[in-house]
């Protein structure tokens, strides 16, 4: 099975039929490498902000996982310095059913949920839990410095 | 039209399609089959629910595959691979180190021909002699009864399974080693193979590895008596000095008996004395 085949049809389901929150293509010629954009959801900190990933699509996706990072700085404690993002699907819970565009949407509900359980930053993890109205005032003076 | 979840592909190339027995979910065979090489589990890439099994063909035709045997051998497999990168301590790579040494002097001497082989499944890769029990004529490939007739099963061929993998050739011979005690095991011997510490080896490979065991034992006894020759220096010795000394000396002395441990014949213990005190003496002419 060919990995650039699978790629280029998620690519024409994205074109034909597009999710609100998001978009998503390649970076000029290179299949294997794409740029996506995320709004920042209406009802979380990160609103009126448009946040931007880099996504690197494995030779043999979809069997391993495609490497997404933010970036865009983000204030939010499944999310790192680095823009790496902890989110399980896009690790051992990887699976080949699942479409770039079905990750994305996990990652829009990641912003309006966040997983402090599971932290990649555990200062913001330590804030969100004790604290959730200073989390939120940084969250969103972070958007607009960085996201608008 | 049905699509296969994981390529998004239909049937226009011929492509079977497999269901998964407890969620009944639809997927190509060949993809689901390299997701499990893959995975961590045999969970349905859609549903997440577990199925060991996987049924392809219709009615009559029908065939249940066993997806646990083939994650057995991907385990064994991983198990194998992680087993031979573990990093070992220091020591054991100086040791390795030394026997790499040992290995590109015997192939320098003209004293190996051939890499060292051992005789493996050509299906699993297992090298477990007792239950290796096929052996093609024609390519020399040695297989687990069960793996081909796994395989067979798999590609919907049953009744084909007596047939190697490698050169599809049918001339494939018992090997007659199935459950047989321990004593015929160890007296198979063919013009090309034989048992040799528990395992279906190639001949030629045992030589190569009885004479770099003796090799090596010379090697060893022989730094016994250079690390005593060391240890007895008036001097205490850095450790790089110590290490490059013992390395040096060490091979001089072996090339000296001739890649042999001739106790009898050589009083080692003066002349690694000897050798040491040439060695460090430039060093140490102030002091001394």
């Amino acid at each position: 099975m060919s990995s650039s085949k699978r790629i280029a049809k998620e690519l024409s389901d994205l074109e034909r039929d597009p999710p609100t929150s998001c978009s998503a293509g390649p970076v000029g010629d290179d299949l294997y490498h794409w740029q996506a954009s995320i709004m920042g959801p209406a009802d979380s900190p990160y609103a009126g902000g448009v946040f931007f990933l880099s996504i690197h699509f494995p030779t043999d996706y979809p069997f391993k996982p495609p490497k997404i990072s933010f970036t865009t700085k983000i204030y939010h404690p499944n999310i790192n310095a680095n823009g790496n993002i902890c989110l399980d699907i896009l690790k051992d819970q990887w699976s080949p059913a699942l479409t770039l565009s079905k990750v994305l949407l996990s990652i829009c509900s990641l912003l309006t949920d966040a997983n402090p359980d599971d932290p990649l930053v555990p200062e913001i993890a330590h804030i969100y839990k004790t604290d959730r109205s200073k989390y939120e005032a940084t969250a969103r003076e972070w958007t607009k410095k960085y996201a608008v | 039209m049905k699509e296969c979840p994981i390529c998004f592909e239909g049937d226009q190339d011929g492509e079977q399609f497999g269901c998964l027995e407890v969620c009944r979910h639809e997927f190509h065979l060949n993809c689901i089959r390299e997701w499990h090489k893959y995975s961590i589990d045999l969970k349905c890439p859609i549903c997440r629910t577990e199925s060991n099994h996987l049924k392809v063909g219709e009615g009559q035709h029908a065939v249940s595959v066993d997806l646990k045997m083939g994650f057995k051998i991907k385990h064994a497999l991983e198990h194998a691979e992680a087993r031979t990168s573990d990093a070992g301590d220091a020591e054991e790579e100086e040791e390795e180190e030394e026997e790499m040494d040992i290995l590109s002097e015997m192939f320098q001497d003209g004293l190996v021909v051939d890499a060292i082989k051992v005789i493996q499944c050509g299906i699993c890769g297992d090298t477990d002699a007792v239950r290796l029990n096929l052996y093609c004529q024609d390519c020399e490939a040695i297989y687990h009864e069960t793996c081909l007739r796994g395989l067979a099963c798999e590609v919907g061929e049953r009744s084909a399974w007596h047939e190697c993998t490698e050169c599809r050739s049918h001339e494939l011979l018992q090997l007659r080693m199935g459950s047989v005690s321990e004593d015929q095991v160890a007296s198979y011997d063919s013009r090309d193979y034989m048992i040799f510490a528990g395992e279906v080896r190639d001949k030629h490979s045992v030589q190569t590895q009885q004479m770099y065991d003796r090799i090596r034992h010379a090697k060893h006894s022989i730094q016994t008596h250079v690390r005593r020759a060391l240890d007895q220096y008036p001097l205490a010795l850095p450790r790089d000095t110590y290490k490059n000394v013992n390395q040096h000396v060490s091979r001089k002395l072996y090339r000296f008996s001739d890649n042999n441990y001739l106790p009898n014949q050589h009083d080692y213990d003066s002349l690694a004395r000897t050798a040491v005190h040439a060695e460090l003496l430039p060093h140490h002419h102030v002091d001394i």
